[in-house]
């Protein structure tokens, strides 16, 4: 077992290490592992309707285990994994901060599996897709492979229709830097 | 025509290859397979009915509350005047969509064929038929005098949860299913037929048919199993086939409600019978009577999932300081905390059988979250969520994440974590659960701090 404050480094990190474009990675990586641990505000337990009077600093995510074929489990790769493991890409990392406001337009909310796909429902009503798509099933996109990160696919009110370009997306949320992307 | 939607979503559904998502202002959205969905991936009749690959406008639907997608069917639950109505649509050649129009032989597989209706209505017999029941959802007039409460789709099968029209909110609890029945050991009302064209109760789900059966509002159907409980109450209810496997998930035979039916197939009478690995009727699941509420339930191809309500004290409340009793707040080791979530049936392994799926693709891979790829006929409780560095999965998709389609499978479910051990957390619990045709998505809350 390890401290969660390692585990939200690790989580920092592996987030960095999706990181594709061209910006530093470490400074991202500082910037969440700041906001997770210096930010104190509480709580993001309003999810549930059985709301206690304790709070804790929580984080709403989406874990996926079993067969990974055609990235299915949204972690980047193909491979199997048989325990439950945090989907970190796509913008749900960035749930990881422990303001709901900032967090709030990632989190998710519902799950759903499919055949070889599958779908992530955000609190802000986006909807996110990974795994195969031989027949359009992510939604996003013409290509007939596959996608092994979440990507969002419906814009939420008042978004553009045009759907958008690039596969990949990351959401990295600071204090300092509040912005919402996609 | 309509692409992407400026519109939030509040619920969505995940076929074998099409998705569906219900819009704020209840109208449904769908992409996907439009033909050869489910059965033959891979097979030929998206040339009959062509994928969408964009989200489109489902026609005809205003008030949709949830929506349920099956391999190559459809279902959306609408509040119409204050009652629960379904409407269907896609492929009926099983009965799935349960306009009690009998069940055709199987014709080509679609769902979102309203999109390319103009051409193929023109077609002759059962392709004329197939082609109208794609062309628009249409209210299911089976379903007239229930209010309905829940839907589910898997396979080529459909089921709900419906109370009595006026019943008000308490009651309910009835589930009634359609479709395919192959499999699903006579499950409903009707033994003996393969396929249902309209929706026919379960036995044990009628109301009387016990006190605790008489409140059912969560409703999970699989491939050949499927799943009922109280949402927020227990138990859970399993009936089906379960296979080898245990998707059941029930510990010890027991014969349902005494009847001629459960005497006709009640186990010998030996020491520590085995599982069952099929039953007629809805049996607990005791194994999970002890844990917390049941608050979310999902059946897929060969395993079940089940989400149990855990507190967030009992979740989350085991950092420094909040626990006087304990020694070594600080670091020490900690019980773990009570789990939420379970797992039971296939657990990925091959075993001497070899690729399950037909197409001989699509294997497992550790659907359970237990740490191995062994079958469970028993709940396992999960209790680690484990973190890795991204892309260690390797495999085909790596670099951009993408891939073409022939290039994205993991080499028979090789684990990605080889090379570097995953972090494993403690304090989280699970909110929802999904179970797909071999692999689990869940939706977890997880402790950030240790503070």
């Amino acid at each position: 077992m390890m401290s969660s404050s390692r585990a939200v480094l690790q989580l920092a990190r592996a987030a960095a290490a999706a990181a594709l474009c061209s910006h530093s990675a470490e400074t991202k990586m500082r910037s969440i592992a700041l906001s997770a641990a210096a930010c104190s505000t509480t709580a993001t337990t309003s999810y549930l309707s059985s709301s206690s009077s304790s709070s804790f600093e929580t984080a709403l995510a989406v874990a996926t285990c079993g067969n990974g074929d055609h990235g299915r489990l949204g972690h980047g790769g193909c491979s199997s994994l048989n325990r439950f493991t945090l989907v970190t890409g796509g913008g749900l990392g960035g749930t990881l901060t422990p303001s709901p406001s900032l967090s709030f337009s990632t989190r998710p909310v519902a799950v759903a599996a499919g055949g070889a796909h599958t779908l992530v429902l955000t609190a802000d009503g986006a909807v996110l897709s990974f795994g195969l798509n031989d027949a359009g099933q992510l939604g996003h996109s013409e290509g007939s492979g596959y996608v092994t990160v979440p990507v969002r696919l419906l814009r939420s009110s008042g978004g553009e229709k045009e759907p958008e370009a690039a596969p990949i997306f990351f959401d990295f949320v600071s204090p300092s830097h509040p912005q919402r992307t996609f | 025509m309509e692409a992407l939607v400026p519109e939030e979503a509040v619920a969505i559904a995940a076929g074998d290859r099409h998705s569906l998502a219900v819009g704020a202002s209840g109208r449904v959205w769908a992409w996907g397979a439009g033909g050869g969905a489910g059965a033959a991936p891979g097979g030929g009749d998206d040339a009959t009915w062509p994928p969408a690959r964009l989200p489109r406008l489902v026609p005809g639907i205003a008030s949709a509350e949830s929506v349920a997608a099956g391999s190559a069917h459809s279902l959306i639950l609408c509040r119409d005047d204050s009652r629960g109505v379904v409407y269907s649509w896609g492929d009926g050649s099983r009965g799935a969509l349960g306009h009690a129009e009998g069940a055709a032989s199987a014709t080509g597989s679609g769902f979102l064929s309203f999109f390319s209706s103009s051409s193929s209505s023109r077609r002759k017999g059962d392709r004329g038929r197939a082609a109208a029941e794609r062309a628009a959802p249409r209210l299911l007039r089976t379903l007239a005098g229930y209010d309905v409460r829940a839907i589910s789709a898997s396979g080529s099968r459909s089921g709900a949860v419906v109370a009595e029209e006026g019943g008000g909110s308490g009651s309910g609890g009835r589930v009634l299913v359609w479709g395919d029945n192959g499999g699903f050991r006579a499950a409903v009302s009707g033994a003996g037929r393969a396929a249902l064209d309209c929706p026919a109760p379960v036995p044990g789900l009628l109301p009387g048919g016990g006190a605790s059966l008489s409140a059912v509002s969560l409703l999970a159907l699989g491939r050949s199993h499927a799943l009922a409980a109280r949402e927020g109450g227990t138990p859970l209810l399993s009936w089906g086939d379960g296979g080898d496997h245990g998707a059941l998930g029930l510990t010890a035979a027991r014969p349902g409600p005494s009847s001629s039916a459960a005497a006709a197939s009640s186990p010998p009478p030996s020491p520590p019978p085995p599982p069952p690995t099929a039953v007629d009727r809805p049996h607990r699941v005791t194994a999970l009577d002890a844990q917390g509420a049941i608050r979310s339930v999902s059946a897929g191809w060969k395993h079940s999932l089940a989400c149990c309500e855990v507190s967030a004290e009992g979740a989350f409340g085991r950092r420094s300081g909040a626990a006087p009793p304990s020694s070594s707040p600080a670091s020490g080791p900690s019980p773990p905390p009570p789990p939420s979530l379970f797992s039971w049936g296939w657990g990925g392994s091959q075993g001497s059988e070899g690729p399950l799926d037909p197409s001989g693709t699509s294997t497992g891979g550790g659907q359970l979250g237990a740490g191995d790829d062994l079958d469970r006929p028993r709940p396992f409780a999960v209790s680690e969520l484990a973190l890795v560095e991204w892309g260690s999965g390797g495999g085909g998709g790596g670099g951009g994440g993408q891939g073409d389609e022939r290039g994205g499978r993991g080499r028979g479910g090789r684990q990605g974590s080889s090379s570097s051990p995953p972090c494993l957390l403690s304090r989280w619990r699970a909110l929802q659960v999904s179970a797909g045709l071999n692999h689990s998505a869940a939706l977890v809350e997880v402790a950030l701090d240790e503070q």
